[in-house]
């Protein structure tokens, strides 16, 4: 490997520039020390600059985005192709079973308009939803969030949940104008009302920068098995109820907490969407 | 007034090395969620390199930059930033004419010194001691893929730097 080489020689510093230069240095740390403690108190500018610089920064990361995807999947893809065979028998077969599902969701979606027109039941509209990119994944070790691309001029307000084709995502934490930033589910900063297994146990999933959330707040008698299903409660009106979350991964044995397995798999998240609450359709399903 | 601009684009290639750099760290592109520090290495490289280069408001900028797009509290990356620039400044006359190995050895001292730093501020930030686990694999993916990034800052220091000071 190569040797160190000397930088090219420097124009030497003065002593003034030499001590305005520490003096400049010693302000910054300061002053980054400062808004760390004062960051503390949860201060509104901070949250404002982050916006802003998320807003300016989204075309950037948007168009960085699109090649480092690209080439993250062809390398990813190239080590596939080997399995291709298999994998197309198996969803030949994966194929022929969601078409009897399908078949079957058509019945009852047809049954349930005929039951709702009985009943005279008005379902409102459907649920708005605001489709956008996810451009920065910026889940370093500190924080569990990630940027999208569409913000206020879109539609999306702070606290409407965020979900993917699979499942709960997390929810709105600040919209800016073209950006938001979104707040996943395993931040330590995340809690959502759920409920647990085929009892519907009221719980709060709790995240902790891991890669798996746990439950809190369950009752003492909660019996809950690894695999079985959490769902939003709908309690607190943030996020819609019934939102798919994950399945129970292992529960400790002294009653302590439990893990969720998200369903939502974080490394191919690409596209999510987040709920418009205030649409029509949000109501409704609260409602019910 | 062509001599001019041309000095000053080439004098603005470390500064802009590092922010593609902290850009691509940033975009969703890693499976594990845990990415290198990529910004981290190229502060260094050129702190060593070429100090005049990467002033410390510059650095300070980044990592307000980076705490911003990040989510992290406010001030954190600056401060790691800045630790790592003041450090590979004081410590670029050990590795002259050195083997790498010993420049990469001293770059994994400061990216620890660094992840510390980070990990310490974080911790104090949400009033609990975090997890070591998630800081510890970023550190170990930074320490690894700096001769990478350092191989390829030397092709742009040598392309676009080589000779002017």
């Amino acid at each position: 490997m190569q040797e160190h080489r000397a930088g090219p020689e420097v124009k030497a510093e003065t002593p003034v520039q030499a001590t305005l230069r520490r003096a400049m240095f010693a302000l910054l740390v300061t002053i980054a020390l400062g808004a760390l403690v004062i960051g503390k108190a949860e201060v509104y500018v901070f949250d404002w600059v982050k916006s802003a610089v998320g807003d300016l920064l989204a075309p950037v990361l948007h168009t960085v985005t699109v090649p480092v995807r690209a080439a993250r999947d062809i390398g990813s893809n190239l080590g596939r192709i080997t399995a291709l065979t298999e994998e197309n028998a198996r969803l030949r077969e994966e194929n022929e079973r969601l078409r009897q599902w399908q078949a079957l969701a058509r019945r009852l979606d047809g049954q349930n308009r005929e039951l709702r027109r009985l009943l005279r039941f008005d379902p409102g509209e459907e649920v708005r939803t605001v489709a956008a990119r996810v451009i920065a994944d910026t889940g370093g070790p500190y924080a569990r969030s990630l940027l999208m691309d569409a913000g206020r001029r879109h539609g999306v307000r702070a606290d409407q949940a965020v979900v993917s084709g699979e499942g709960l995502v997390g929810r709105v934490m600040s919209a800016g104008l073209r950006s938001a930033r979104v707040l996943l589910i395993t931040d330590r900063r995340s809690h959502v009302p759920v409920l647990a297994g085929p009892r519907r146990v009221h719980a709060i999933l709790v995240g902790d920068n891991g890669a798996r959330p746990y439950l809190r707040f369950l009752p003492r008698n909660a019996a809950l098995a690894p695999g079985d299903a959490i769902v939003t409660s709908g309690r607190g009106g943030v996020f819609p109820p019934g939102l798919p979350v994950g399945d129970i991964g292992i529960a400790t044995p002294s009653g302590g907490s439990i893990e969720v397995v998200p369903h939502v798999d974080w490394t191919r998240l690409e596209f999510v969407r987040a709920i418009d609450r205030d649409s029509e359709g949000f109501a409704a399903q609260a409602e019910e | 007034m062509l001599a001019r601009l041309d000095r000053a684009a080439r004098a603005a290639v470390p500064a802009a090395s590092i922010v593609a750099l902290l850009l691509i760290s940033l975009v969703p592109w890693i499976g594990d969620r845990a990415a290198p520090a990529l910004a981290v290495a190229a502060v260094h490289y050129w702190a060593g390199r070429r100090p005049d280069l990467v002033p410390a408001p510059f650095v300070f900028l980044v990592g307000l930059t980076h705490d911003s797009v990040a989510d992290a509290p406010f001030g954190l990356m600056a401060l790691v930033y800045l630790f790592v620039l003041g450090a590979a400044r004081s410590q670029r006359f050990l590795v002259v004419g050195q083997p790498f190995a010993a420049g990469w050895a001293i770059f994994a001292l400061i990216a620890s010194g660094a992840s510390a730093i980070a990990w310490a501020g974080a911790s104090f930030y949400y009033g609990a001691a975090l997890s070591v686990g998630a800081p510890a694999a970023v550190l170990l993916l930074t320490v690894l893929t700096y001769p990478v990034v350092a191989a390829a800052l030397a092709v742009l220091d040598t392309a676009a730097l080589k000779g002017s000071a």
